[in-house]
């Protein structure tokens, strides 16, 4: 499944992400690594999907939410 | 408490000094001096660099080690700021250099750039890495591509408290064992460890450090695994991606990060914090934007409410007293009326002016500064990213935008918010186009004199312009000199809600202000005592020396000069241009110079808006209405003030604020015309 269509409180595996080198590069050094396992902590403004991996908190867009596969906890 | 046990040891820096002896430019090199022609050698103070990503308390701890003993630079070859001070450190001063804070030394912008080019430069002799205790993955990868520059290492873990309270503080003699190097517990705001890092550092100075476990080339051997590794783990195509060598290395830190992780890192079951309720309310897709607005209105007030008494009150103080003092002064010389007139009329009031931008430069860096070291800047950049993202700037350039129509000069400061310097750039270029408090008592004068059944929508008007003016300009200018701003997805750390720090509060204002008053302000003197001796200087009637009146002046021939410009938007008189070029001095004055070019020129008794409408009557041919809105429209985009060109300099540079200052002001004329030309066939 899409993390977009991740409901806030559950958690997922990233599984993999289908986007641009630079973008794939920087989302790994933020933590959405493949195996990472990452919470939706909510649906915030414009869109956006607000995060935590571990005790880090991480905001991305809803459409490159939409291009990291996950796969449910 | 600290961790320096088993920590691996490089050449020291007293070996590199003498090695390097007689080069002036490599890392503990010696500077070369000669006396009575002898040559001899000195060290130089050692450089040591504050590396971190962004809010992690890294600008708390420079300013809790350096105090007062800071200014901002800019970094070499760039207009990008760096706060560069003195540290004294266990007895030995030392140059402390914030850098950027960045998440990555594969930079994807100007200011990462930097960080990443200070880190592989080789006049530096030490790097602090600040590891942040609540995303500690995240910092040991900054960690391992210092190391992996080679680069001497200490490292301070911050935020120890919030992550105690989510239950993930990481063990930090665990954390040094792992590393092999020194790992010291510190906190910017109480004080606490500061004197262990001050030893850890001269410590390692003398007797470099680096991580264990992460080599400085990689091993071809390993690279084929990762390779396959990042090929399985992801669907990515490396050979696609176009960055291949880029993803290898990093795959080769994560695992490492993950080695380190699992030795000192602690994990816990997800808990609820404040900040995790803040952000269901401020991110929430409702109340989120109605909580930035008011937080926007609230700054807004502050620079326009509360800081307008303070600059009055200073400019008064300028005007009345110390000028009334002076002239007395100057009087008791027996100084010439000229040189008094200079004195007062050129220097004081450049100064005054410089001075009255204070208090309101101070409110700005306050409350932009507070914004950010609470975390909320982070939420904004979340909450106005879809509005921004058009334009390809990040949604945190909202909030200057919408101070410039404050003042422009405090809203150029406000673009340090954006973390990366094109953004800031197209943001600085666009703020003269929102249409300061300034221009609104130009516009109300006109609109009553012009349009007195429906001023307040002429006005109202003029604010959309505006708003359509800095649309249209930053599609234009992505669209052609910033074709490489590109909308970037939206991903972005979210730190914990903090109080902010009044002491590192403080000190930020100062030194921003100190370069504000050193860097522009002396642009904005040298600029009013040139207005001054245009003003003064007279071109014919045999006039003395500042006793001329403004027509028969320098600055009266320039005006009658630029008049006839002013015909194709129906406006060529000799005090219409007189009052434009005064408002580029400050477009308070632009009024003012108006009724000033009247009172000299016409003794009738006649209020100014009728003056100025029979004379736009006449100049416009009948289409008065017509050729004062192309005047409002032209006011709304033609240059900016003093203060804020020079801010823009201090900011972006020479060429930059010339440049856009020329597309400005081509492109309010060609505006103007339109709306006059068209205007006049309705």
């Amino acid at each position: 499944m899409l993390l977009s269509a991740l409901a806030p409180g559950v958690m997922a595996h990233v599984r993999a992400v289908s986007t641009e080198s630079g973008a794939v590069l920087r989302l790994r050094e933020m933590g959405l690594r493949p195996g990472a396992l990452v919470r939706m902590a909510g649906h915030g403004a414009g869109g956006s999907r607000i995060l935590t991996i571990g005790a880090a908190r991480l905001a991305i867009d809803g459409a490159t939410a939409a291009l990291i596969d996950v796969e449910a906890a | 408490m600290s961790a320096q046990g088993d920590c691996h040891s490089g050449p020291s820096r007293a070996t590199r000094i003498a090695a390097s002896s007689g080069t002036s430019s490599s890392a503990g090199a010696a500077r070369a001096a000669s006396t009575s022609g002898t040559v001899t050698t000195a060290p130089r103070m050692a450089s040591v660099l504050l590396v971190g990503n962004p809010n992690v308390g890294k600008s708390t701890l420079f300013n809790a080690l350096t105090r007062a003993r800071q200014r901002v630079v800019n970094a070499p070859g760039t207009t990008i700021d760096l706060a560069q001070g003195v540290w004294s450190a266990d007895g030995e001063d030392l140059t402390l250099v914030d850098l950027p804070g960045t998440y990555s030394l594969i930079a994807r912008s100007p200011d990462e750039q930097v960080a990443a080019d200070a880190i592989r430069d080789t006049d530096h002799d030490l790097a602090v890495v600040v590891l942040d205790a609540t995303a500690l993955s995240r910092s040991l990868y900054l960690l391992g591509q210092v190391a992996r520059a080679g680069r001497s290492v200490v490292t301070v873990l911050t935020m120890v408290d919030l992550a105690q309270t989510r239950g993930v503080a990481p063990d930090a003699v665990a954390l040094s064992r792992a590393l092999g190097v020194p790992v010291i517990e510190a906190n910017g705001r109480t004080g606490k460890g500061l004197q262990e890092l001050a030893r850890a550092v001269t410590e390692a100075l003398a007797n470099p450090r680096h991580v264990k476990g992460v080599a400085p080339h990689i091993d071809a051997a390993i690279l084929d695994d990762v390779i396959l590794d990042a090929a399985i783990l992801d669907d990515v195509d490396i050979e696609r991606a176009g960055l291949p060598d880029n993803l290898i290395e990093a795959q080769q830190l994560f695992d490492w990060v993950e080695t380190i992780t699992d030795a000192a890192a602690t994990s816990a079951e997800h808990r609820t914090t404040v900040s995790d309720r803040l952000d269901g309310v401020l991110l929430n897709p409702w109340v989120g934007p109605a909580a930035f607005l008011a937080v926007v209105w609230g700054v807004f007030q502050l620079t326009t409410v509360v800081a307008s008494p303070l600059m009055d009150a200073v400019s008064r103080t300028f005007s009345g007293p110390v000028a009334g003092w002076v002239t007395s002064a100057l009087g008791a010389m027996s100084a010439p009326s000229w040189l008094e007139s200079f004195i007062v009329g050129g220097v004081l009031a450049g100064v005054g002016t410089v001075l009255s931008f204070v208090p309101l430069m101070a409110i700005m860096f306050a409350a932009v500064s507070a914004l950010e070291s609470t975390g909320y800047l982070a939420r904004v950049a979340v909450v106005a990213d879809r509005a921004m993202r058009a334009l390809g700037l990040d949604g945190r350039a909202m909030l200057p935008l919408i101070v410039g129509f404050g003042c422009n000069v405090p809203a150029l400061s406000a673009t340090a918010v954006l973390p990366h310097a094109r953004q800031r750039l197209l943001t600085g270029l666009l703020i003269p186009l929102t249409s300061c408090t300034a221009r609104l008592a130009v516009y109300l004068m006109l609109a009553h004199t012009f349009f007195p059944g429906s001023a307040g929508t002429v006005v109202f008007g003029m604010y959309v312009a505006s708003v359509a003016l800095v649309i249209g300009w930053g599609l234009i200018a992505r669209h052609t000199v910033m074709r490489d701003l590109k909308p970037e997805p939206l991903i972005i750390a979210l730190p914990d809600y903090q109080l902010p720090h009044l002491r590192t509060l403080a000190i930020s204002v100062w030194t921003r202000i100190a370069s504000f008053t050193r860097k522009a302000g002396s642009v904005i003197v040298v600029a009013v005592m040139a207005l001054w001796v245009l003003q003064a200087v007279p071109v014919r009637g045999g006039y003395d020396i500042a006793a001329v009146p403004i027509r028969d002046s320098a600055y009266g021939a320039v005006a009658q000069g630029v008049a006839p410009a002013l015909a194709p938007m129906g406006l060529n008189d000799w005090r219409i241009s007189a009052s434009l070029v005064a408002g580029v001095a400050a477009k308070e004055v632009t009024i003012a110079s108006l009724a000033q070019a009247y009172a000299l020129d016409n003794a009738q008794d006649e209020t100014l808006g009728q003056q100025l409408r029979a004379t736009v009557e006449r100049t416009s041919g009948g289409a008065a209405g017509a050729a004062a809105l192309a005047l409002m429209v032209f006011v709304l985009a033609y240059l900016p003030c003093l203060a804020t060109l020079a801010e823009q300099r201090r900011i972006y540079g020479l060429r930059w604020t010339a440049a856009a200052a020329g597309a400005q002001l081509a492109g309010a004329y060609g505006l103007a015309i339109i709306v006059f030309q068209v205007g006049r066939l309705l």
